[in-house]
């Protein structure tokens, strides 16, 4: 310092005070607006619609395919979410003798949140994961496209026999852009055959179109 | 400051902010990255159950079945008695939507109203889910009340 104040005249020092204020404003602004996003163990392109209505995001199952048409099932991480998961497990380890330990039903229910995807054959094997290989695992996909053995629907049915015959409050469908329709259509089957006939598709929102009759529609609630 | 510095008087108090601003844009950094401000909407969709199923009359049905990349035929009335048939396309001209909504049209000017008109989606295996959410979604956009999602029967 003392060197470079003798060949500089005037100090450099700049007021950094405002900058910091600007700094933490934004950074105020980014935290609050941040929702963390759960674990997603594949990457789903959702499509567009007009459609403006929330995705809730309490007791949710969810049903996921992506481009390849891998279907994964996964529940809600609240309380609700995670009840129905535990009975899913109950019931389809009873019903298959795949004879789940108490250890294993809690991983089935810990996984979940993030996205299961393997054929109830592989389900033991697959609840044995660490954490980590959770994550490196590439899981196959629930078997939907043979119709004869549409694995979805032991799923779906273990799910609902659980409930008592109750279905899930939300139920979502999230799907990947590419996806062929045969694999939708596959899923559609196993819930149909469970008798969910009501469901939701997530969807990015998208505007609405110019002079269409939506639009009119839109306009005259407005007004 | 100055209010600080003048009653201390001995030495001037001054803090290097720098660091700070760093690790303040560093966390903003962080928040872009992980934030994600457009939320997934749900669009509902309901299915019908097997039954019997309802008729509509031939003169308000139209069926679209969907090929590849947004190309989808259309066949107004049924197989045995076609009133009309061509090819629309979702993102190119000429336009499904337009077409049903001047389908529309000559279904009011020939009934006077539009409850009948009915459209009947068949995606085929070269289908993308994209393109049947948007079919579906062109259906809200258009306003119209019956629309059913079918196999197309091979």
């Amino acid at each position: 310092m003392s060197k470079l104040n003798k060949i500089a005249k005037k100090s450099t020092w700049v007021d950094m005070t405002a900058f910091v204020d600007v700094s933490f404003l934004i950074l105020t602004f980014f935290m609050l607006a941040t929702k963390f996003k759960p674990p997603e163990v594949v990457k789903i392109e959702n499509p567009k619609s007009v459609s403006s209505d929330k995705v809730a995001d309490k007791d949710v199952f969810k049903v996921t395919f992506d481009n390849e048409g891998r279907v994964f099932i996964s529940f809600s991480a609240d309380k609700e979410g995670r009840e129905n998961a535990q009975l899913t497990a109950e019931v389809l380890g009873r019903q298959k003798g795949l004879n789940l330990s108490p250890a294993e039903i809690s991983t089935f229910i810990k996984f979940s949140a993030g996205g299961i995807g393997v054929p109830v054959g592989q389900l033991k094997s697959f609840l044995a994961l660490s954490d980590e290989d959770y994550k490196k695992f590439k899981q196959p996909g629930i078997p939907v496209a043979d119709t004869l053995n549409n694995q979805l629907n032991d799923y779906l049915n273990a799910l609902i026999t659980g409930k008592g015959g109750k279905k899930p409050a939300n139920i979502m469908l999230n799907g990947d852009n590419a996806t062929k329709y045969p694999y939708f259509k596959n899923v559609l089957t196993a819930f149909k055959k469970n008798g969910i006939f009501s469901f939701k598709l997530i969807t990015a929102m998208e505007g609405v179109p110019v002079g269409t009759p939506l639009y009119q529609k839109h306009n005259a609630e407005a007004k | 400051m100055a209010a600080i510095e003048n009653t201390s008087g001995k030495r001037n108090i001054r803090i290097d902010f720098a660091p700070m601003v760093d690790l303040g844009f560093l966390l903003i950094t962080f928040f872009i990255f992980t934030t994600s401000l457009l939320e997934p909407k749900a669009f509902g969709l309901h299915l019908p159950d097997a039954g019997d199923g309802t008729l509509s009359p031939l003169s308000s049905t139209i069926t679209l079945t969907m090929h590849a990349n947004g190309a989808v035929d259309y066949l107004e009335g049924n197989e045995t008695n076609v009133l009309a048939k061509g090819t629309a396309f979702l993102y190119g001209k000429p336009s499904l939507r337009e077409h049903l909504l001047e389908k529309r049209k000559r279904i009011i000017a020939q009934t006077g109203n539009d409850e009948q008109y009915t459209v009947v989606i068949k995606p085929t295996a070269q289908t993308n889910y994209k393109e049947v959410v948007d079919v579906l979604d062109e259906m809200t956009i258009t306003g119209i009340k019956k629309y059913v999602l079918m196999d197309d029967k091979p």
